[in-house]
């Protein structure tokens, strides 16, 4: 019995561990079968609270969507530099409505992942905040513009929190939403952010599915 | 309560075993009928055939072959007995004018 085989086993509850480890060393298993036997074992004891389709398809949704947010947030920032160095009024609003935007969307992507798949709040977590670690890690720029790959982490840990609390404004947050998703921006900066709308729109419809998913669920218990 | 073909094997053959079923021992029998299981599949089998009341388990005594580790040891309730025998019953009764062997030959 091998020490990372007793580490493994730490993952089940005391009984468990000791009957399945007896039952490996009784079995006479060699090494990497008692691995992936054990392994196998604790996926599928993990598994069950975890197996729902939609948790998953919405963890999914939440990783491909935060990439697009890292990569608003860090244009954002470069826009902004620009824009105030040339004094240009239209271009600094066109800035703060895709800043509230990216914001609204950010809070969305938060409530919308953590709300549906409340299990797995951890992993959800993880699926948002990676892509800007990843860059963090990658990027050795100055301290003050690898912030700005985090400018969507406070809404989106806030809107986290609003999920796990359950305390949804709904209605408010998908006006907003919508509305800052809509308003057509200056002809200054117009074209390039046509599809980011569109885009961003993802998350008020991901919000929506899980609020409507959340509500079938208590309707139901 | 109906049960599948793999919880049925498991309420069988636990039942022939009577005071020696536990995972390994289980294992030991599905290895002899050609039924080569892993030990998860087992114990998930087991967990879910106690969740639905048609076993009991209890931790047994260590022995020293499993490295002075505990058995978990199984008991097929009443329950557990008629869902296997209705089960059983089931199969007999739908394979009653199948010739497999001449079919598949």
């Amino acid at each position: 019995m091998t020490r990372s085989l007793e580490a493994l086993a730490r993952l089940l509850p005391r009984e468990d561990r000791e009957a399945i480890l007896g039952d490996i060393c009784e079995s006479g298993l060699s090494n990497l079968n008692a691995h992936l036997d054990l392994s196998a074992l604790i996926w599928r004891r993990c598994l069950p609270p975890y197996a729902g389709v939609g948790d998953w398809a919405c963890i999914a949704f939440a990783a491909i969507i935060s990439p697009l947010v890292v990569g608003l947030s860090v244009a954002l920032s470069a826009q902004a530099s620009r824009e105030i160095h040339a004094g240009s009024f239209l271009g600094v609003v066109e800035l703060l409505r895709l800043s509230a935007l990216l914001w609204a969307a950010s809070l969305g992507i938060g409530i919308a992942a953590v709300s549906r798949a409340r299990n797995i709040t951890v992993l959800t977590a993880i699926a948002i905040l990676a892509p800007a670690i990843g860059c963090a890690f990658q990027y050795h720029g100055p301290g003050l513009q690898m912030g700005f790959l985090f400018l969507f982490a406070i809404p989106t840990i806030y809107g986290a929190w609003i999920g796990y609390r359950k305390r949804h404004y709904q209605r408010a947050w998908l006006i907003a939403m919508l509305l800052l998703a809509l308003i057509p921006g200056p002809p200054i900066l117009s074209h390039g952010y046509t599809m980011l709308n569109a885009s961003l729109l993802l998350a008020p419809a991901l919000y929506c599915w899980s609020i409507e998913s959340v509500g079938g669920y208590h309707a139901h218990s | 309560m109906a049960i599948g073909e793999f919880e049925y094997l498991l309420l069988a053959i636990a039942s022939s075993l009577q005071n020696e079923a536990y995972g390994a021992s289980i294992r030991r029998r599905l290895l002899e009928d050609g039924q080569a299981r892993s030990i998860g599949a087992i114990h998930t089998g087991l967990d879910r055939l106690e969740a639905k009341g048609l076993i009991v388990t209890r931790m047994g005594e260590p022995t020293a072959e499993r490295g002075g580790r505990a058995r978990r040891m199984v008991k097929v309730t009443v329950a557990g007995a008629r869902a296997a025998a209705d089960f059983y019953k089931m199969i007999s009764v739908a394979s009653r004018d199948v010739q497999w062997a001449e079919i598949s030959r």
